[in-house]
This record gives structure tokens, sequence and C-alpha cells, in this order.
């Protein structure tokens, strides 16, 4: 096995030590801010770095059994908050930050991986005919990873 | 009134200059005919803004300091040897002269205090100037 695909992929939610089931994908991004640095009389553009920003999404199918739900539901439950009185409907539960893991397993089985501080902003569910039910879910990296192990 | 000289190698980004105008009077009649009396023969008011974009706090400060030395005695500027007026070309344009100002009599100091923004990345800040032109009464 040289070259990694989805089926060696990985996500773990909030540190924990079981990866989620039936994730079908994660994808990260990490772009790079540039600064301008030009100025009169210069005949090309020069910059320096400036502050970078990641972000990423990933996607988990709602599976159940007698055991529970698979972590689309941790998933659907990070941005879908029930009110927090029947009587106020402003309020409910703040997210809270969410860490991430996202691996993927090299030739010899051993796990390479990203850990990053996230906050979700968007997360779609959907059902319709002929396909599973999934969660989707878009976040935001919170300041740097805390770990890269790739 | 001493001839301070500008921080030497901060190149600006973007530079304004108007040469200013002679001090007149315009007198409108109903009819529209136009008196106009001239004061002087020498333009006054001349007016330079530079902005500093993305240059070092260190930068910025000696732009902040040069600020004090000059309106705190009411010195005045000499951008000669600078790096205001990079970009102007040829070296020999007589632009340069025009916004130095050399042969007017015009003598260069802050008209405002200078401006400073941070928050681009650590260390990095934007500085804009303005400054104004007058003829020096004895």
């Amino acid at each position: 096995m040289a070259y990694p695909s989805g089926k060696d992929g990985q996500l773990f939610l909030d540190n924990s030590g079981t990866e989620s089931a039936r994730v079908k994908s994660w994808s990260l991004s990490a772009s790079q801010d540039t600064i301008d640095t030009t100025f009169l009389g210069d005949t090309d553009r020069t910059f320096k770095e400036g502050v970078r920003s990641m972000s990423g999404n990933c996607e988990i199918a709602y599976y159940s059994d007698g055991g529970g739900e698979s972590d689309a539901k941790t998933l659907i439950d990070k941005i879908f908050k029930a009110r927090t009185t029947s009587t106020e409907g402003g309020v409910a539960a703040e997210q809270g930050a969410s860490t991430l893991k996202l691996g993927f397993k090299n030739h010899a089985g051993v796990l390479k991986y990203i850990t990053v501080k996230v906050l979700f902003t968007s997360m779609s569910i959907t059902c319709s005919t002929g396909e599973i039910f999934t969660a989707s879910g878009s976040f935001t990296v919170n300041g740097a990873p805390t770990a890269v192990e790739v | 009134m001493a001839q301070i000289s500008f921080p030497v190698d901060i190149t600006p980004t973007s530079r304004n200059y108007s040469p200013g105008e002679f001090p007149q009077s315009v007198f409108e009649a109903q009819n529209g005919a136009k008196t106009v009396l001239r004061y002087g023969s020498k333009r006054i008011n001349a007016s330079l803004s530079l902005s500093f974009k993305n240059i070092t706090d260190n930068q910025a400060a000696e732009i902040l300091a040069n600020y004090e030395n000059i309106n705190s005695d009411w010195d005045y500027l000499n951008f000669n040897g600078t790096d205001v007026l990079k970009g102007i070309e040829p070296t020999t344009s007589t632009l340069k002269t025009y916004v130095r100002e050399s042969n007017s009599g015009l003598r260069w100091r802050y008209a405002k205090a200078p401006s400073v923004s941070s928050g681009t990345y650590p260390g990095v800040s934007n500085v804009s100037c303005s400054f104004v032109a007058c003829l020096d009464g004895t």
C-alpha cells in the first residue's frame, strides 16, 4: 500500500480514542495571507507572510442500531440545539469548541493526522430518496493545529 | 527654525502632491464679471500626503519621532536624500524639485499628526502623513 485513499481515512471527534464510524469524507484546506510590501519605485510586487487560516468540512452517514447512533448525531448536535426554555425562542445552548483529528493510515498502518480545534460554521443534513441520510458540516479552524503528524 | 530630514529609508506606498495656489481674492459682480486681487506671486499651502503601508513598527515610531521633532520647535522638513520621492523618474525630473519645494521658498511641516494603524500582523503598521508647505514670515 503506497497511496493512501479514502479507505485509509479516519476522523476522531472531540478527543475520542475511537475513530468515528461511517465517515464519508473529510477535507482540510489551509491558506496563507500575504502582506503587500510594494512601495513607490518598485517594478515588481513584493510581500511578506501574513496570517494563516484553515477551514474544512466532513461528512458522516447517519447509522443506528441497538448500540446507538453513529457520530453523525454528534455532528448534528453541534449546531442543531433545542431552545433552552419553551417560552424563549431566542435562547439555546452555545456550540462550544470542537476538536477534530483528521487522519489516514500510511503503508505501515500507522496513523498520520492533523489535530485542530474548530468551530462549525454550517451543518446540513440531507434525507432524500435513493440516498442514505448524512450530516455534512463545514468548520473553521481556531488557531494553529494542536498536532501535525503527517 | 532648523531643517530636519524625514526618516531616510522609509518608502511610501502612495504619494499625493498639490502645488498650492496663489494668494488672491476673487470678487464676482452680479453680472458675473470677476475682479481678482492678487496678494503675492508665490504659491502657498502646497500639500503632500504620504501613505506607508505595511512598514515595521520601528519605522512607524521613527515617523512619529520626526513629527515631534518638527512640529514641537516649528522646524521644517527636508525630503532631500530620503525615499519619499522614490519612483519619480528620471531622477533629474523637475517633479522632484516641485515636491521637495526646494526653489519655491515653501517649507514643509506636518499638517496634522500622523495616523498609525495596526492589526494586519504583529510588527506591521500603516502610517498616513499629511504635510503642508507655507511661506514663513520673517
